[in-house]
């Protein structure tokens, strides 16, 4: 089942530099896509239509089956559409980290039992619980964005989008925060979408699409998008480190098959380096 | 600094003090300083007096804390003291002292000014008992809380409560981001420390800039964050937390209206002296 789907989009800011022109993209139940692109490519308009924070020019956007342009059901859309941005400290809006994450079921009205339970379990999945009594201030970045993601999962979206969430972090929160989006896909079978310019958090995603100059200019595995060498040229972007030893060393002549995963490309490796008996 | 300008002045602790309901803190602090107002005597202060150093004695702050606070005040006090010794009149005063400057000290205006410093003395011990106890934080939860009736007169209680919620949760990053300013402003030559008043203050100025420039951002991202969350103003708004109203309220609130009960016997059966 498509979670949503995106035709013809077309948005600006202002009337001589459209940002999206006629972009094209549907995203799966349950899948974790990326987004990537250079910058200034429209990618966080992207992650703003599709919640209803500014609406579009034309075009038809559909989550869950509602229709997004409408005002009536945005309320709807961003019960079921949680966003992450990028800077963890302009997202928070109380100074304790419990009281945070109770500020989404709060807005919804719900009953203060199960807040409560809400609360423990977004702690848990995030785990943040060891700080839920610290000053939101006083955590780092990595620490910051998780309890962000708390504070999205007690509102029980379906679909979670990262804003170049990581982009501000050091490459440990980044970790942190990875780790936590990848369980929550495997395991509450949340449809996540990420965007984001590292390439590294692309490899383990199910699909990837490349946003180039306001339009989806190709979707694909990783590894499809990766070796495609010319595209990566056109869209300004460098493949993982991994994938880049394997395409150059393919290019010397040396058969070695295209991997994204670092271990694959350390057993072929190996196996170059071994004298035949 | 920081810590200073996050907590006020919270002295964190365990005790009877720090575990009460901030609603009844607040409610207590007023009955208080309605106390000190109504006295008209010094078997009231004794009384009152002795409440005040009843709480401070089971808040465990130390007295060191406590008399911080005075030093901010201790001028105006002894302003007070000085121009209620000279120049209260009353009927029928003893003049103690008249000589040269000193005029008019009479028997009279030396009781009612010292009267009058102890009144503000003890105003400003209660009230730092209570900043001493409670977080910013639950102080503005108890404050919304008190207010809540207000609401139905169209008061926008909750929305006042967030405002000062969201600006207690700024001050550590806005602090934290002047202090990045001025590393930058210095980097590239800045001078802050050089120069009169006036020139100083105008060196801080591609400080104020950016600082309100970027405050501007943040609030933007803040309130799209906050409609990404589902925030929809107060209607149809549940609170999480709930402020209780437990044994320890009870015993201060009872404490208290006896102290009440106390002065006002004092002012009718005692004497009213001033």
């Amino acid at each position: 089942m498509n979670v949503i789907e995106i035709k013809d989009l077309q948005f600006s800011y202002d009337e001589h530099q459209p940002v999206l022109k006629g972009l094209s993209l549907t995203v799966k139940e349950g899948e974790f896509l990326a987004v990537i692109g250079r910058n200034a490519s429209g990618k966080s308009t992207l992650a703003r239509l599709i919640n209803g924070l500014i609406s579009p020019l034309s075009g038809e956007i559909t989550v869950l089956n509602i229709d997004a342009r409408k005002k009536e059901n945005l309320y709807e859309i961003r019960k079921n559409v949680g966003i992450v941005f990028q800077n963890p400290d302009n997202q928070m809006v109380a100074s304790i980290v419990e009281d945070d994450v109770v500020f989404g079921p709060e807005n919804l009205g719900i009953p203060r039992e199960e807040i409560g339970e809400r609360l423990e379990f977004s702690l848990k999945e995030t785990g943040t619980a060891e700080f839920r009594e610290s000053m939101a201030s006083k955590l780092s970045g990595g620490q910051k964005q998780r309890v962000a993601i708390a504070g999205i999962l007690a509102i029980k979206p379906k679909i979670l989008i990262l804003d170049e969430s990581t982009s501000m972090l050091d490459p440990r929160g980044r970790e942190e925060v990875m780790s936590v989006v990848k369980k929550l896909n495997r395991k509450e079978k949340m449809t996540v979408i990420t965007i984001t310019h590292y390439m590294d958090e692309v490899v383990d995603c199910d699909r990837v699409a490349v946003l180039n100059d306001g339009v989806i200019v190709k979707t694909g595995t990783p590894k499809e998008i990766f070796s495609d060498e010319k595209l990566l040229e056109a869209t300004g972007m460098e493949p993982p480190v991994s994938m880049k030893i394997s395409l150059a060393l393919n290019k010397l002549g040396v058969n070695t098959p295209l991997t994204l995963d670092k271990q694959t490309l350390l057993n072929e490796l190996l196996k170059l380096t071994k004298k035949p008996e | 600094m920081l810590k200073d300008v996050v907590f006020g002045q919270y002295y964190p602790a365990k005790s009877p003090v720090h575990r009460m309901d901030p609603r009844s803190k607040i409610v207590l602090l007023i009955l208080y300083i309605v106390m000190i107002f109504i006295v008209k005597n010094f078997w009231g202060f004794l009384l009152t007096g002795g409440l005040l150093l009843a709480t401070v004695f089971l808040s465990k702050v130390p007295l060191k804390s406590m008399l911080r606070s005075v030093k901010a005040i201790i001028f105006i006090i002894l302003f007070t003291f000085i121009i209620n010794i000279f120049f209260h009149k009353e009927d029928g005063a003893k003049i103690l002292w008249d000589v040269w400057l000193i005029r008019n000290v009479t028997d009279k205006s030396l009781y009612y000014a010292i009267f009058m410093a102890l009144r503000l003395l003890l105003l400003v011990l209660g009230s730092s008992i209570l900043t001493l106890t409670t977080t910013p934080v639950s102080l503005t939860d108890g404050i919304e809380s008190l207010l809540k009736p207000l609401s139905y007169i169209k008061f926008p209680v909750h929305e006042l409560a967030l405002i000062m919620s969201i600006a207690l949760r700024f001050i550590p990053t806005l602090m934290e981001e002047t202090e990045r300013i001025i590393a930058a402003q210095k980097a590239r030559g800045a001078d802050f420390e050089s120069g009169n008043l006036f020139k100083r203050a105008k060196a801080l100025l591609p400080v104020l800039i950016p600082l309100i420039t970027s405050a501007f951002r943040r609030a933007e991202e803040l309130g799209d964050a906050m409609d990404a969350r589902c925030y929809n103003g107060s209607k149809n708004r549940t609170k999480y937390k709930k402020l209780k109203f437990s044994l320890v309220d009870l015993f201060g609130t009872v404490l208290s209206l006896t102290v009440l009960a106390g002065v006002i016997l004092c002012n009718l059966y005692l004497g009213a002296t001033i």
